[in-house]
């Protein structure tokens, strides 16, 4: 019998850790519902206005970067200030990291080579853009939210320094954005001054230098389709997988959702390695889906392929051969491929009965 | 007088999960009809259970399971939108209900309590029990016992775990009534488990491993392809690539542990007449079943003779206990022909000729039991020779071994024939290498190396 694998997964009723990014005051008390656009809290924090990345500007390793600085964690900065320095050729040269701009010194990140220059402090308000309840609020660690959400499992996650990285070890809660299309590896030149605050998906194949640019554009978290071990596992910066290891394919039908879910919240989910995609309280849902498990394999059906050459690949079955030992499924990237029928999953995905609606 | 349950109808269900798999086996039998069979399915364990209902999950499974075989399996199901009373359907025939069902879980399966939990909770009428150390050593050595092999390995391979059994006969305990395999047998175990996925990738990333390898693979797609694998593993591949990717895995496994704990495989196949090797696991499905053999053969460096079977499908798990137990089993009564693969005979003589030379090593017929013509079987020096068997039920094998090969407790003179006491032969192979066997120093030797071995004459 063959597995099924959902791509997204749709649960009800799942809790949601909105991690407090600063000093936080609420609107909303515990046990409250709420809608979506409401104002649940207000939070206290300093944008980011410039970053800079040192290993990559000093030409040294990113563990080193706080070995060259040449400020103090929270002294105020003015344009033209030295923030970092390097003597090279025995102290007759040095290379210097400048401030573009005024602003406070921030050492959050100097363990990934990054030294961020911060504004004044401001209040930001939290709306969500889906509706649920709150069912914890801690100060210390952010609002606990009920809502519907849509399951995306990543297949793996960088070995990044959560602790030092995020402010949740749990959660990364953001905006989800979609960068370029399913075919192209995007460059530096296609991508926008700011990504602040952003949980990327950045294409079906990515070198490290396109994340590490990302993250210099303030972003949080960077979801990629594929990429190759050896990258990936080097990468200390916080990115997830959602096909496999090397230059595959992406399903386009992952990708449609994508492109309609963007601009959605969304949390990356380190206790089960997925992304959650809130979609709001809707009881009608969770009696509409029916959760399968296993399926006979049968023609037209949406099958991934987890035979080693044509792994992650996505196709529809449309025959069998050999007995139905084997079928041939027409790829979406135009290629038929006969493939063992134990070596295909079913996909059955739960975001059709959607209609891409937030509620 | 009034037949036992189990030698009239009987249906039986036995499942195992192991570490990514749950391995399903229907036992039906009616020896007054004289028929047997076993339905079986292997179906892909989901990663994770976190967000699966398992009650849920079970039914559907079961359902399923239902549907496949055509062959009803549960009495009751859903009763509300959550709860459920589910029982086994009562045997009534052959297709509807069972007189037991049991469930065996791998204590290797990194979700093995929720999965106990959850067929305790799914259905009481469920025996469920757990495989751990002392369980596989008790099965396997029960079946050394009823095959009647004096020096028995049981190996299990699998990506993150290799576990080796040794059972060799202690001939100054007799076996007798009342002996089980456990007072027969002396035991010695080897077992590496390779939780840290890291660890399993440092194997193939060393030039090590390179040495093992037929085809160059550049070290990007090594490392992409096996851990697209160690993420999601299956039992079988098309790629002739990646055959022989875990083959080249296998055989620098073996080869490391054999030489750590040198004594566990030291002189198996020349203390003693008969001897056995039985693999079973999640991997032995990938490789094609020589160069299998030729990984276990240059893995543990084996020598003389044995004989050899791959259970592809964990029977040894579901049923191997019952098996064992014979007549005396509470489940089924399997004889050695409903329930053993077919087996294949390994020679590897010891050769007294000169490195390199090419010379007749063994001379001999397979032939249909009421002919005097059949086959005739050319065995050289320096090759692997594989003999496929069409015809065992009525095929008879014999040859003599030429004077410059001998083989350690074995005459001269090897007869069998190929279907005998309920076992199948269905080939016969023998390694007449030079010993050591050499690999590397890179692929395209090894590619050339097995080119010169193997010879597909008598597929």
């Amino acid at each position: 019998m063959n597995l099924i694998s959902k791509s997204v997964k749709y649960i009800s009723g799942e809790e949601v850790l909105i991690p407090f990014e600063g000093r936080a005051s609420c609107h909303i008390k515990e046990g409250n519902s709420f809608k979506k656009g409401e104002e649940l809290f207000n939070i206290e924090k300093r944008k980011i206005v410039e970053t800079y990345s040192l290993s990559k500007e000093l030409e040294i390793k990113e563990e080193k970067s706080k070995d060259y600085v040449c400020r103090i964690e929270g002294e105020y900065i003015t344009k033209g200030e030295v923030i970092a320095e390097k003597l090279v050729s025995g102290g007759l040269f040095s290379k210097r990291v400048f401030s573009k701009s005024e602003g406070i010194v921030d050492f959050s990140r100097i363990d990934t080579g990054y030294v961020d220059i911060l504004a004044e402090t401001e209040v930001e308000v939290f709306k969500p853009k889906f509706s649920g309840n709150v069912v914890d609020i801690n100060l210390g660690r952010g609002m606990t939210v009920l809502s519907d959400v849509c399951i995306i499992p990543l297949f793996a996650v960088s070995s990044f320094n959560k602790k030092k990285y995020l402010t949740s070890a749990e959660v990364v809660f953001g905006e989800f954005e979609v960068l370029g299309d399913a075919e192209s590896i995007p460059s530096t030149k296609n991508l926008k001054d700011s990504y602040e605050d952003k949980i990327v998906f950045a294409g079906r194949f990515l070198y490290p230098e396109i994340i590490s640019e990302l993250f210099s554009r303030g972003a949080k978290f960077v979801l990629v389709g594929s990429m190759d071990y050896m990258h990936f596992t080097d990468l200390k910066l916080p990115a997830g997988l959602l096909t496999g290891y090397g230059n595959i394919c992406f399903d386009e039908i992952l990708f449609d959702v994508f492109q309609k879910l963007e601009g959605n919240q969304v949390c990356i989910d380190f206790n089960s390695n997925s992304m959650k995609i809130l979609v709001g309280l809707n009881n009608k849902f969770s009696e509409l889906i029916k959760q399968n498990y296993f399926k006979k394999l049968e023609v037209g059906d949406i099958v991934k392929s987890l035979e080693i050459e044509s792994f992650g690949m996505v196709g529809k079955v449309i025959s069998f051969e050999n007995g139905k030992e084997q079928a041939k499924v027409a790829m979406q990237n135009g290629s038929t491929l006969l493939i063992s029928v134990d070596n295909l999953e079913i996909c059955q995905e739960d975001f059709s009965i959607l209609g891409f609606g937030i509620y | 007088m009034s037949k036992l349950p189990l030698l009239s109808q009987n249906a039986y269900l036995s499942v195992f999960i192991s570490q990514k798999y749950i391995y399903a086996h229907l036992a039906y039998t009616y020896y007054d009809t004289n028929s047997s069979y076993i339905l079986k399915d292997i179906s892909r364990l989901p990663i994770s259970t976190r967000n699966i209902n398992l009650n849920e999950f079970w039914l559907d499974y079961f359902t399923n399971l239902e549907n496949k075989w055509g062959w009803e399996i549960l009495s009751a199901k859903k009763v509300s939108s959550d709860k459920f009373a589910n029982h086994l359907k009562s045997f009534e025939d052959e297709g509807v209900g069972l007189r037991g069902c049991s469930f065996k879980i791998s204590r290797d399966n990194t979700n093995s309590k929720e999965w106990i939990d959850s067929l305790r909770e799914f259905s009481l009428d469920l025996k469920v029990s757990t495989v751990n150390k002392l369980s596989e050593k008790k099965i396997f050595g029960e079946i050394a016992y009823r095959l009647g092999y004096q020096d028995c390995i049981f190996l299990n391979l699998s990506v993150q775990s290799l576990k080796m059994y040794r059972f060799e006969e202690n001939e100054s305990v007799s076996r007798g009534i009342g002996k089980v395999g456990s007072d027969v047998y002396d035991v010695s175990e080897a077992i590496y488990k390779w939780k840290d996925e890291e660890k399993i990738m440092e194997v193939v990333k060393g030039e090590k491993y390179l040495a093992f390898l037929k085809q160059y693979l550049n070290e990007n797609f090594r490392y992409n392809i096996w851990a697209n694998f160690l993420s999601k593993p299956t039992l079988y591949t098309q790629s002739a690539t990646f055959k022989d990717f875990v083959r080249a895995y296998l055989t620098l496994q073996l080869l490391s542990i054999s030489q750590i704990q040198n004594q566990i495989c030291s002189d198996f196949g020349l203390k003693k007449p008969k001897n056995l090797i039985c693999l079973t696991g999640e991997i032995i499905g990938i490789p094609e079943f020589r160069d299998l053999l030729v990984s276990i053969i240059d893995g543990f460096e084996i020598q003389g003779n044995f004989d050899f079977y791959v259970d592809y499908e964990s029977l040894i798990y579901t049923f191997g206990s019952s098996f064992s137990k014979g007549k005396n089993a509470e489940d089924v009564i399997f004889t050695k022909d409903n329930f053993l693969p077919n087996f294949t005979k390994v020679f590897i003589p010891e050769l007294e000729i000169k490195k390199g030379r090419r010379k007749l090593v063994f001379e001999g017929l397979l032939k249909e039991l009421d002919k005097e013509s059949g086959l005739n079987i050319n065995v050289m020096s320096s090759e692997f020779t594989d003999i496929k068997i069409d015809k065992a039920y009525n095929s008879i094998f014999e040859g003599r071994l030429s004077k410059s090969a001998f083989i350690e407790h074995y005459s001269k003179d090897i007869a069998f024939e190929c279907f005998a006491e309920g076992i199948t032969w269905e080939r016969v192979v023998f390694d007449c290498r030079f010993k050591p066997v050499m690999y590397g120093p890179g692929p395209r030797e090894n590619e050339n190396k097995f080119k010169s071995w193997f010879t597909d004459e008598f597929n």
